[in-house]
């Protein structure tokens, strides 16, 4: 029996073209991970899109990319690229913390400062379009995932606080 | 260990009601749109507690229905309310026992006629004319029976216990410290609630310093004008000295609390209906007022979370203290269930409150907070649509908004 593979001579077929999250990632000086894979596994899978033919197109994990140069910074988690049929591909951002105070609320909106003030560095730029893109097909960017049972009432300072950065309350799952 | 039996009642195609299983706690609150069924739901409770007693208060009163029952349901429950129960479509259980509005309609033989529920109606205001307090004759066949007698209760206190009596409030021996302060702070402020007994006619008045005569009702902010009623059931429900109760009564329902208040004084109502469950009492509310529902989260988070006493007395603002610390304790062994009632539908258990459950009905307190969860959405859609657009386009928004229109 031949060992020999079939169409081995056959070229190996080239690499799927970069995302546009992909590439963004790659601008600002950051590795793209495959997939929502980037995203720590136990709040993954609450990351959904809201029709099954939703593709992730990359993540990146902030927290773990900035550690070492910013130690004591609030930094924010987790960034993933999301394409629907028929639309552009845009980025959403993803905070997975507990939701119980008006301290956590502070610390989330100190996350989100620090995540803003990347976006807009030059290096960041495509990483920013792909975070208007979100907005401009009537998604929010931002999204606190709530890791903790307790929740923030609606119409609370808290839940004020929020919306004025454009936040909505932290919910258990994200879904776009 | 006794096993505390819950009780139960389920009405079916009664009213605007479709279908309401409720299972009281400690504490109770009902939320939901005008014209559910709440004030129906909570008047049956009190039929079904209290038949007897309603029965011979209308006896006393010399008002007889001569066996007619639709005439029992109007006299009880406001004019034109028998229609409220269908014969072939609606059910009522107490407890898993059956029985009908018509039956109820009827007095029983039975032994037990002590009044069990005490009941202060959302129309408590009406108790008080021009200051003066109204017996139950006072008022018409088809007024709801929860209200005159009411204010019968209201009447006999005024005429009869504080009658010699100058100043109802504040009054030393009636409730402690720790409750009257914050009534004092944000619902009568330097003034105190006195009867006035000029011209033989016992009216309340409100003694304000500096003013030579009491300030008349009618020139009471509205707050001060529904407090007082509320504030005289209670003086009623916690009677003065060494007795924590009245004794036949295990139950309280308190009809929007809120009425009239600004969400401090709410606070203080609040603290006061957590008396009355300190006391022993089973309350009912019904509820607008997210004020009323902040509290039952809270208190539902902390037992769940293993919140203690102190942190109680800090969502309540009370300094440590004897009666502080352990009105704390006693709250959080309380059972605390919210019910939401909405028109078509059948009535929900909402009692865990949380933001974060899928059910709208439950994350939004059975509307309660509707309008400030679509708000807070629309400001974060409105933020996020202006900060993805390029600053030079947000600027000359922003500048074409503050420009006077030529």
């Amino acid at each position: 029996m031949s060992t020999k593979k079939q169409g081995g001579n056959r070229k190996a077929p080239a690499a799927p073209a970069l995302s546009a999250f992909e590439q963004a990632a790659t601008a600002a000086g950051l590795t793209a991970a495959p997939g929502k894979s980037a995203v720590e596994n136990r709040y993954r899978g609450s990351v959904e899109g809201k029709t099954a033919d939703t593709r992730f197109t990359g993540s990146l994990d902030m927290d773990a990319a900035f550690k070492q140069a910013e130690p004591e910074a609030n930094r924010w988690d987790f960034g993933v690229g999301m394409h629907k049929p028929g639309k552009q591909e845009f980025a959403v951002w993803v905070e997975p913390h507990s939701a119980s105070s008006l301290g956590e609320v502070k610390t989330i909106l100190a996350k989100l400062d620090w995540l803003q003030g990347k976006l807009d560095q030059p290096e960041f730029r495509q990483l920013k379009a792909l975070t208007d893109a979100c907005a401009a097909q009537g998604h929010r960017r931002f999204h606190w995932m709530a890791t903790a049972r307790v929740g923030i009432r609606p119409g609370s300072r808290e839940a004020n606080m929020l919306a004025a950065r454009g936040l909505n309350p932290p919910s258990t799952r994200v879904v776009i | 260990m006794a096993v505390r039996k819950s009780n139960r009642l389920s009405l079916q195609q009664v009213g605007p009601i479709k279908a309401a299983d409720v299972v009281f706690g400690d504490l109770t609150v009902i939320v939901g749109p005008q014209a559910t069924g709440k004030s129906i739901f909570l008047q049956t409770l009190k039929l079904v507690l209290d038949r007897d007693h309603i029965h011979d208060t209308f006896r006393h009163h010399s008002v007889s229905f001569n066996g007619d029952s639709g005439a029992f349901l109007g006299g009880y429950y406001g004019k034109g309310m028998a229609a409220a129960w269908n014969k072939d479509g609606s059910q009522l259980r107490w407890n898993g026992k059956q029985a009908t509005l018509p039956d109820l309609a009827k007095p029983s033989k039975g032994k037990q006629r002590q009044e069990k529920l005490f009941f202060i109606p959302a129309q408590r205001v009406m108790s008080l004319t021009r200051g003066m307090t109204q017996n139950f004759g006072q008022f018409d066949y088809g007024d709801p029976y929860t209200l005159r007698y009411f204010s019968d209760t209201v009447h006999d206190l005024l005429q009869n216990e504080f009658g010699a009596k100058g100043e109802l409030f504040p009054q030393p021996n009636r409730l402690n410290d720790t409750l009257r302060k914050p009534i004092t702070q944000h619902l009568y402020g330097t003034a105190k609630l006195a009867v006035d007994s000029k011209d033989f006619t016992k009216r309340l008045v409100l003694n304000v310093p500096g003013h030579k005569e009491g300030l008349p009702y009618t020139a009471w902010s509205a707050g001060q004008r529904e407090f007082t009623p509320l504030l005289l059931g209670l003086y009623w429900l916690c009677p003065a000295g060494g007795t924590s109760r009245r004794d036949d009564i295990e139950w309280v329902v308190i009809e929007e609390p809120e009425m009239g208040l600004h969400p401090q004084g709410i606070e203080a109502v609040l603290l006061l209906v957590l008396e009355l469950m300190k006391r022993g009492y089973k309350v009912v509310l019904s509820t607008h007022s997210p004020v009323v529902l902040d509290l039952v989260w809270a208190l539902q988070e902390f037992k769940q979370l293993g919140g203690t006493e102190s942190d109680v007395r800090k969502l309540l603002n009370l300094r440590a203290g004897g009666y502080a610390n352990e009105l704390g304790k006693a709250v959080l062994k309380k059972d605390l269930r919210v019910y939401f009632f909405s028109r078509d539908n059948e009535v929900k258990d909402i009692s865990r409150l949380s933001p974060l459950s899928d059910e709208t009905a439950e994350a939004e307190w059975g509307g309660l907070v509707g309008f400030a969860s679509r708000t807070g959405q629309v400001i974060a859609d409105v933020v996020n649509r202006t900060e993805s657009q390029p600053k030079a386009k947000r600027r000359n928004k922003a500048a074409k908004v503050e420009a006077p229109a030529q």
